[in-house]
């Protein structure tokens, strides 16, 4: 900041062309709102200025008078900026629509640029259970009210405002000193425009108290910021900027992975730049927390967005949590009606298969026993046979009837070899059947 | 002189631009003649107010080039902003005179029956 002591006295008559521009310039810099809106307010605003002066013109004023009085009727300038910006800053129902919106796209996880994420490892915490927003950095009371002291008896019948000021500083030992708006919104020659009396014994509190309320409208705005060893004149927006706040606040309980983080500060940067010009404002991810630097009224804004946001998203995961165990039982309920199905037909398949075997297994024996009756047969009638000696000359019977016995029981034999042939292939059949069926059993077991 | 509350300043103003469109410092001209100068609407209520008419829908905007008289015809000019009722502000406006006419009535009722007189006199 660049300190100029304006003891100097150097008077500057203001350009009235230009002062119209220069009130211009410190309205517009007092507007809280995007650089494309206050543009447009200013333009308004100059239209309203000019138009007012040509009419005052017409009338016979002069043109500094004309414009003295065009800007009279506007009203006190700090008044005036902020109806203006508190009709802009307004939430309607569509920038309601708009911020549930911009939720609704942080939720789908999108990305925002532009802001820093910083990576600190060794960053401040805070935790739900720490209450919330810690202040880590809060400023000095700019307004303070100075100690009492010595008083002081003015007695100016009538002077410019830069005179009585002058006076005030020189009284009480304090140096003047212009901000660098100040200096360019060329507050010097407002200071030079406005002249009124100034009388009574005062401490120096008073004396300032009693000066800003005598140049309320003269001030356009600028503040007045007292210190142990100057007076500081600052635009609004400066004075916004000395009183930025940095405050640590903990992630909401439902966030558990980074990029859901990223996502929440990225919407409410981008939740608070539909109300706000953030230029002087910064919005970090600090470890586990977010970290606000502001001035007040934006973290107010910011705890109203953060609740409204986690209230938004508390009813969603609710509803989502709802849905996913309603999904949950559906399945486990058909789970076990699967499990159920596929049990009773295993049973049934075991049975079926069972009782196959088994049949196998009846026919088999059956089979086996008749083979073995065929064998012993067979064999009996082999016996016979051989037992018959063709060539015996004691035989009694004659050799007709021994010829026909004989003729028979090789046709026995035949007939018998012949079933003993079907009868063994069944039993080889129905063996391979039946190993077949133990088998797959016993696969169906090792399954 | 007499200034105009917020209820009756919008619908002074909605109905200034029932008949035209205009611009602010026009408007707040037009107000203080068909009122023959009873009636203020200050800028720090009317720009405020036009701000909310315009985004309520109530009006809509549009910017034109002016210069002042005499003025170099090569040089810039300065941003006029005008305003323009809507279908909405239309309805608007149906409906507010409407309901002003009835509180009118109902206040008629009253001053109707009280005794000038003693009114006067008191």
């Amino acid at each position: 900041m660049n300190k100029l002591n304006i003891k100097s006295r150097i008077k500057v008559e203001p350009s009235t062309r230009d002062s119209v521009s220069t009130w211009l310039d410190v309205l517009t810099g007092m507007l809280v709102m995007p650089e494309s809106q206050r543009t447009q307010v200013r333009d308004e605003l100059e239209d309203h200025l000019r138009s007012r002066v040509d009419d005052l013109l017409i009338m016979g004023k002069s043109e500094p008078e004309a414009i003295r009085i065009a800007v009279t009727e506007l009203g006190e300038t700090a008044e005036l900026a902020k109806l203006i910006t508190h009709a802009h800053s307004k939430t309607n129902p569509r920038r309601k629509l708009m911020n549930t919106a911009l939720i609704a796209v942080a939720l789908g996880g999108m990305s925002f640029g532009g802001f820093n994420i910083l990576n600190g490892t060794n960053a401040p915490s805070a935790t739900p259970s720490n209450g919330g927003a810690v202040p880590v950095v809060v400023p000095e009371e700019t307004e303070r009210v100075v100690q009492a002291g010595k008083t002081h008896t003015f007695a100016i019948k009538m002077a410019p405002m830069q005179e009585i000021l002058i006076s005030i500083a020189d009284a009480f030992d304090r140096k003047i000193v212009f901000s660098d708006d100040a200096r360019t919104g060329r507050m010097q020659d407002f200071l030079a425009m406005y002249a009124e009396k100034f009388q009574g014994e005062y401490i120096f509190d008073e004396a300032i108290r009693h000066f800003r309320k005598k140049f309320s409208e003269g001030l356009y705005g600028y503040k007045l910021v007292i210190s142990e060893d100057t007076i500081l004149i600052q635009s609004a927006d400066e004075y916004q900027r000395s009183l930025v706040e940095t405050r640590v606040y903990p992630n909401p309980s439902w966030i558990t992975q980074p990029h859901e983080q990223v996502s929440y500060a990225e919407s409410l940067h981008e939740l608070l730049m539909v109300k706000f010009d953030l230029e002087y404002t910064s919005i970090q991810i600090i470890g586990d927390s977010i970290v606000v630097a502001a001035p007040p009224n934006i973290h107010i804004e910011f705890l109203q967005l953060t609740e409204e946001l986690d209230e938004v998203i508390g009813k969603r995961n609710a509803s989502m949590k709802t849905k996913r165990e309603q999904a949950k039982a559906e399945m486990e309920r058909k789970n076990a009606e699967f499990k159920r199905t596929l049990e009773q037909e295993t049973r049934e398949t075991n049975d079926a298969r069972k009782l196959v075997v088994d049949r196998i297994q009846e026919e088999f024996d059956m089979v086996r026993s008749e083979l073995l009756v065929t064998n012993e047969k067979l064999r009996l009638v082999e016996n016979t046979l051989s037992s018959m000696d063709v060539f015996d000359p004691d035989r009694q019977s004659s050799n007709e009837t021994f010829e026909a016995q004989v003729l028979n029981l090789m046709s026995a034999r035949e007939k018998l070899e012949f079933e003993h042939d079907e009868t063994e292939e069944r039993y080889f059949y129905l063996r391979t059947r039946l190993l077949e069926s133990q088998y797959a059993n016993l696969f169906e077991g090792l399954e | 002189m007499l200034t105009l509350k917020q209820d009756h300043s919008e619908l002074v103003v909605l109905s200034v631009l029932a008949i035209g469109p205009s611009y602010g410092y026009a408007i707040s001209k037009d107000i203080a003649a068909r009122s023959e100068g009873h009636f203020k609407l200050s800028p720090s209520g009317m720009y405020p107010l036009l701000t909310k008419l315009e985004k309520n829908g109530l009006v809509t905007t549009s910017w034109e080039e002016v210069k002042a008289a005499g003025a170099d015809p090569d040089s810039t000019g300065r941003r006029r902003k005008w305003y323009t009722l809507s279908a909405k502000g239309q309805k608007q406006l149906a409906q507010s005179i409407e309901r002003h006419r009835q509180v009118q009535s109902i206040l008629d009722g009253f001053v109707s029956q009280a005794p000038q007189s003693e009114l006067a006199n008191g």
